[in-house]
């Protein structure tokens, strides 16, 4: 699998400049931040606007199943969508998506139903081998500056952020939206 | 010999695929930093689902960055070091026919040499299928000034990892840069240092400066070059290390480090950390077994230094499986 490398510019002038999809990357490209938006909007944008595409529809099924998971957890947090299916590719290879939970998190987690545990922590099924695209599920656990595992946690969550590419050198195909999960897309069907 | 392409790239765009693999490569080493500090969590706390849950997406994102990063390095079809010698001897591209036939020859060995500790334990008998494993070939170079040839180290595609080969070319140009060659000959084992000395008593004989220069395949330049007087202070520092004694020995404990980028792993046991270096035909069961109960097996290389009168040590994995 390779990243590829897209002159947005040419991909925006082919699109139009009033077109959503390219005022969406416009607005995220080099800011090395994460660009908040809404989870219907990305069905919109990123999957809708392909609809000739066969990953996206993959790779968006897959984030709904998580998105599920994460509700049955009661783990409606912020998370972060990056890879190659925030670009303008027709079929991408990626979707990392980066879920943030918090200290209080921790203790709630470990009194859920073992089944629900299990299914939080099933991540065979997001990388499959065979699987033209994959779902790259990452976690990052914020904890208070004061808490004895702070530095031990801030390094995985750097490591997160360099996966994205986010407050790093600009790359052209970095580009990170930042969303709530939720029950989700435009229909709301919970997967 | 077969036809290369100058750039080592076959099938790839050579800049796209050094681009990804220096990507690849540097998340990959980030990987195995997070991984670390998520096991000393989980050490210190017990491992609970939240931690369980980021150490096991850390887990499976390195897997795919390694799959990837080795289905890439698939297209790297070969290394190329352009090797130049400078002096008198050597200029307008002409040369001493007998004393570049013992350069390249004391080059080769030694290239052999580092192969061998790359891929098993060092010792005096040298396997004919090492020597073929671990052979170069040359052809003219281009230099216009001085006596020059390019190596090329043809590596294998379908090897499932890093290969031996590349592994071995990045240690030879790491030991003649080492500052510190007590504790390479540790690493490489003293049949290794006895080849690096006479490469560098040949080419003081031959009054020939080496300059070697590969790029790798993540488009890191390295190189080693070497004047007159830096050949004789090398010769005698190489010349004080002495005494090689080789130990084996089992321990149980748990595998809390392995990295296959850096080829390292690290087994904790009785509150005391064993950390040595991985062969690559390791590679995939300590991968497999890393985070788990080991029973580790490894080689410790000690070398006096009679300059510093101190013992440098080295420790090389030679087994590892399930406790």
């Amino acid at each position: 699998m390779t990243d590829r490398i897209f002159d947005l510019g040419a991909f925006e002038v082919a699109l139009g400049p009033s077109d959503p999809l390219s005022e969406l990357l416009q607005a995220i490209r080099g800011s090395g931040e994460p660009h908040p938006t809404t989870l219907e909007d990305v069905e919109l944008l990123l999957v809708n606007h392909f609809p000739q595409s066969a990953t996206r529809r993959h790779l968006w099924d897959a984030l709904l199943e998580l998105h599920g998971r994460l509700l049955r957890g009661g783990l409606n947090r912020r998370q972060w969508l990056g890879g190659t299916f925030v670009s303008p590719s027709t079929e991408p290879e990626s979707l990392v998506a980066v879920t943030h939970l918090d200290h209080a998190d921790i203790a709630d987690v470990e009194r859920l139903p073992a089944d629900i545990q299990a299914g939080l922590l099933n991540s065979e099924q997001w990388h499959s081998n065979d699987a033209e695209a994959s779902l790259i599920h990452g976690c990052v656990i914020d904890l208070p500056d004061d808490h004895p595992h702070a530095s031990h946690m801030r390094v995985v969550r750097g490591y997160w952020e360099s996966r994205l590419g986010l407050r790093q050198a600009a790359r052209p195909y970095q580009h990170v939206l930042e969303i709530e999960v939720a029950a989700g897309g435009i229909d709301g069907t919970l997967q | 010999m077969a036809r290369f392409s100058s750039t080592g790239w076959r099938d790839i765009s050579p800049e796209a695929a050094t681009q990804k693999a220096a990507r690849l490569r540097d998340l990959l080493l980030q990987a195995d930093d997070a991984l670390a500090a998520q096991r000393t969590v989980i050490e210190a706390d017990g491992a609970r689902v939240a931690w369980q849950l980021s150490l096991r997406a850390l887990e499976a994102d390195r897997d795919q960055l390694q799959r990837e990063l080795f289905g890439l390095l698939k297209h790297r079809e070969h290394e190329t070091v352009e090797f130049t010698l400078e002096g008198h001897r050597y200029a307008d591209q002409y040369a001493d026919l007998l004393a570049i036939g013992q350069i390249s020859s004391a080059l080769a060995e030694l290239y052999v040499r580092i192969g061998q500790s790359t891929v098993g334990r060092p010792a005096r008998h040298l396997p004919s299928a090492l020597k073929r494993q671990f052979n170069m070939a040359a052809r003219p170079s281009s230099a216009q000034s001085t006596f020059g040839m390019t190596l090329l180290i043809q590596t294998d595609s379908d090897l499932l990892g890093d290969d031996p080969r590349r592994i071995a070319l990045d240690r030879l140009l790491r030991l003649t840069n080492s500052a510190d060659v007590s504790q390479s000959a540790a690493e490489h084992g003293t049949w290794a240092i006895k080849k690096y000395r006479d490469l560098v008593h040949t080419l003081i004989e031959a009054q020939a400066a080496p300059q070697l220069q590969w790029t790798t395949p993540y488009g890191e330049p390295q190189s080693w070059s070497a004047s007159d007087s830096q050949l004789f202070t090398l010769e005698n520092r190489l010349a004080q290390l002495k005494e090689e004694e080789v130990s084996l020995h089992e321990v149980t404990g748990f595998l809390a480090e392995a990295s296959l980028v850096r080829h390292t792993f690290g087994v904790t046991s009785d509150g005391r950390i064993i950390k040595g270096k991985v062969p690559p035909q390791l590679a995939d069961a300590v991968q497999k077994a890393f985070g788990h109960q080991v029973i580790a097996t490894y080689e410790e290389r000690r070398v006096r230094d009679d300059l510093t009168q101190e013992d440098r040590k080295s420790v090389s994995l030679v087994d590892v499986r399930a406790a």
